[in-house]
């Protein structure tokens, strides 16, 4: 009898142990997640407290030790490892705390890189008018429509996160994953970022933003807290004192996916 | 796509792969040089060795010579009917050429029938006066020609010789770039070549006793060389030359009291490109040298004559026969007419014959060919060796391009990018890179051992030390300079497999990268 998960993404049990020296660190110690498709999480916790890894583990990035992730009901350490890497193409886009593009392209070149790993040489030819059309509404979406041959040495670090931010939308995925956005930005690029994917999520888009900060987490649907290597769901703290999208608090969690 | 992509955006904006770039155009340019200018040295050994003997020699390797050689030719076309396109008689010796009283080297006299010679080997390309006006060179007696005005008053050569000259020049619509300048100054003849001047008609001075057998001359005894590799002509053709020989005895005895002295004429300059050829031999009618060297029919005690000798017999094959075929067949035939002979075995012309061998023209230079094969493929797998340095170059640098990139691979997987596809991006990398560096060193080696002699040749005028072909050593008075199309071909795609070699190391290392540690990398 086939199993019925209405939640997007399901992380259980997750653990994982880094060696440092000869210390064995075990971050994480039976994490558990849930989310649902179109919400808004935050996961707040200290500095080292494995955030960041079990993002990089919920994303298929990094593989848990033990537990299971399931990304609409699939079992994403079961898939074969090309699948996984297809899962990471298609069904996900990372936004991280220091950019991560690709410094000798420019904006509209960092922003087709996944429409390009996703293609082949052959097929490219066939699908470049539309993944350049999806780059340059992607890039539009971001308000970076004039800066698409700036470099990213060109850029401001908040356009810089605006482009990642591109990028990570530009295959439209279920998931968009932020690591500490706003982490590296000051506090008016921050604000202007946060706006951003609360725009973001409220056209749809399930977003899990990892943030140790209590006000950037208010603007989020739910906030979890990872502590001891866990997860403890908190209420939502209230939001800082941050603009919000369209001058609207974010709405309730639970749209239907698509 | 993205492979591609980042190959050709990183060939442009890395510019430590320039780097690598660099090591491969130089060790591809550097490889095919050593690799053009030797094979075509050992080229220019076989085909000179092939156009100065001919398809098969019989000789019995001494100065002395062989008797019965003409009844041997005439069974040779008998019995190898179809297969002998020419045979002809050699004769060695060395003698000491006398140009104009104060010019005197020792010289190795070759006596030929030039009609017969001319038709087994090249010899006829090497002739300089004989391509300008041909016909002209004989080794018969000859007056010397001479420059004279003609009623008109304009300066020309004998009739038969301008006559040859314009023929040549007829048959030649760009005979003005083909024909080499008068090196005389102030010369007022526009021909090639040098000849003597006379306010009289042109014609040939002297009278008919003054007339001498003709001599053709290697080009480095009579002429000087320039640096460049031109010839400056001294002596006007036609010029008196003595030849002093030493005659031998049928038994080898030799004495010195015996020497004979012959004038000649300067009737030509031969120029085979082999230095150690052009700088000694002479070349005389062959039955006037075999009657001075008493190798002509002598008459014994008992009032019978001997057989005249020759040195060699110089085979020409019909076109299509095998040398080593032919070889086997000449070999069985000459031991059955050397048992037919009225010798007897225990005299001189026995012993002489006994001597006698045949051989293909790769089988008389084999020592020499085999030598230069060998440095060929000693210097090649030298040059290959250094190479290898290229390889562990293009190792290092992919190495440090990895380590830089590392950040960048963890990108590439966080938007999808497999393992095998971040290991393409620098295999491809490195196949860029032996592509790009070997076409630039396929292009700079093409043109600089097209232009090598060239450049020796403007090296050599800003200094002499700077010589580093010379004739003297290297045998051959100008470098080989042909690329040949598969031996740059098979460069370029072991340049390309190496580049992708030097570069496999670091890409299997990128391809291990874990993601996650290629985001945090610092």
């Amino acid at each position: 009898m086939a199993r019925t998960d209405p939640a997007l993404l399901v992380a259980e049990g997750i653990r994982k142990t880094y060696v440092m020296g000869r210390a064995p660190i075990e971050v994480l110690r039976g994490a558990t997640l849930s989310v649902r498709s179109g919400e808004f999480v935050a996961i707040m916790g200290a500095s080292g407290s494995g955030k960041s890894t079990l993002m990089h583990i919920i994303g298929g990035l990094d593989v848990p030790d033990t537990g299971t992730v399931r990304f609409d009901g699939r079992s994403l350490f079961d898939l074969p490892a090309r699948q996984r890497d297809r899962h990471r193409n298609v069904e996900v886009g990372f936004v991280f705390q220091f950019y991560h593009l690709l410094p000798e392209l420019n904006v509209l070149e960092n922003v087709l890189l996944p429409e390009m790993v996703g293609s082949s040489i052959w097929s490219w030819r066939r699908k470049r008018p539309a993944a350049r059309q999806a780059a340059l509404e992607a890039i539009e979406r971001v308000g970076l429509s004039q800066r698409i041959t700036h470099r990213p040495g060109e850029l401001s670090g908040g356009e810089r996160q605006r482009v990642a931010i591109a990028r990570a939308l530009v295959r439209a995925p279920r998931l968009l994953l932020a690591d500490e956005p706003t982490g590296n930005l000051d506090e008016r690029t921050g604000k202007d970022i946060l706006s951003l994917l609360m725009r973001l999520n409220e056209q749809g888009q399930t977003i899990i933003m990892v943030t140790h900060d209590p006000n950037v987490a208010g603007l989020a649907h739910r906030g979890v807290l990872l502590t001891d290597g866990k997860i403890v769901d908190r209420p939502r703290p209230e939001p800082g004192p941050w603009p919000q999208a369209g001058g609207v608090r974010p709405k309730s969690p639970g749209r239907a996916s698509g | 796509m993205y492979k591609l992509f980042l190959i050709l955006r990183y060939l442009r904006k890395r510019r430590i792969a320039l780097a690598a770039v660099v090591s491969v155009w130089l060790c591809v340019a550097m490889v095919l040089i050593v690799i053009s200018v030797m094979g075509g040295f050992l080229d220019m050994v076989k085909e000179r060795s092939r156009g100065l003997l001919g398809d098969l020699v019989v000789d019995n390797a001494t100065l002395l010579g062989f008797p019965y050689y003409e009844e041997f030719i005439q069974t040779l076309h008998k019995q190898m009917p179809g297969q002998i396109a020419m045979a002809t008689p050699v004769i060695y010796n060395y003698g000491i050429l006398r140009v104009k009283e104060t010019y005197t080297k020792p010289v190795r006299v070759v006596a030929i029938k030039l009609d017969e010679y001319k038709q087994v080997n090249d010899f006829a390309n090497s002739l300089f006066y004989d391509k300008y006006y041909p016909g002209t060179t004989t080794l018969a007696p000859q007056l010397q020609p001479q420059l004279g005005l003609t009623p008109e008053g304009t300066i020309t050569l004998p009739p038969d010789q301008q006559a040859a000259l314009d023929a040549w020049r007829s048959s030649h619509p760009n005979w003005k770039d083909l024909e080499p300048s008068t090196s005389r100054p102030g010369a007022s003849f526009s021909g090639p070549g040098i000849f003597e001047f006379s306010l009289d008609q042109p014609g040939y001075a002297g009278e008919p006793e003054d007339a001498r057998p003709g001599l053709i001359i290697g080009c480095d005894l009579i002429n000087e060389r320039a640096p460049d590799g031109s010839y400056d002509r001294v002596y006007p053709r036609g010029s008196e030359v003595i030849v002093t020989l030493l005659p031998m005895s049928r038994s080898g005895g030799l004495r010195v009291d015996n020497a004979i002295t012959k004038q000649f004429r300067y009737a030509d300059d031969s120029r085979t490109r082999v230095y150690e050829i052009d700088n000694i031999c002479v070349y005389a009618d062959f039955e006037l040298i075999q009657e001075l060297l008493r190798m002509d029919p002598q008459q014994r005690e008992d009032g019978s004559l001997t057989s005249a000798r020759t040195s060699q017999v110089l085979i020409k094959l019909a076109p299509g026969v095998d040398a080593v075929t032919a070889r086997a067949q000449v070999q069985k035939l000459w031991k059955e007419f050397m048992a037919g002979l009225p010798v007897d075995p225990l005299s001189t012309d026995a012993r002489l014959l006994g001597y006698v061998e045949v051989e293909t023209w790769q089988e008389r230079q084999v020592q020499f060919i085999a030598a230069v094969e060998k440095e060929k493929v000693l210097v090649t797998i030298l040059f290959a060796l250094i190479s290898v340095v290229a390889v562990v170059l293009i190792g290092c640098i992919f190495y440090m391009i990895v380590e830089k990139k590392t950040r960048d691979i963890g990108i590439i997987k966080s938007v999808g990018g497999t393992r095998s596809g971040v290991a393409g991006i620098f295999i491809g990398y490195g196949a860029a890179v032996g592509i790009l560096g070997s076409i630039l060193g396929t292009i700079t080696g093409a043109i600089f051992v097209r232009y090598i002699n060239e450049i020796q040749d403007v090296l050599a005028r800003l200094n002499p030390q700077l010589l580093v072909w010379s004739p003297e050593v290297y045998t051959f008075d100008r470098i080989p300079n042909v690329v040949k199309f598969d031996e740059a071909a098979m460069i370029v795609l072991v340049a390309i497999v190496s580049s992708i070699l030097g570069a496999l190391v670091p890409a299997i290392l990128a391809a291990r990268i874990w993601p996650v540690d290629a985001l945090r990398y610092e």
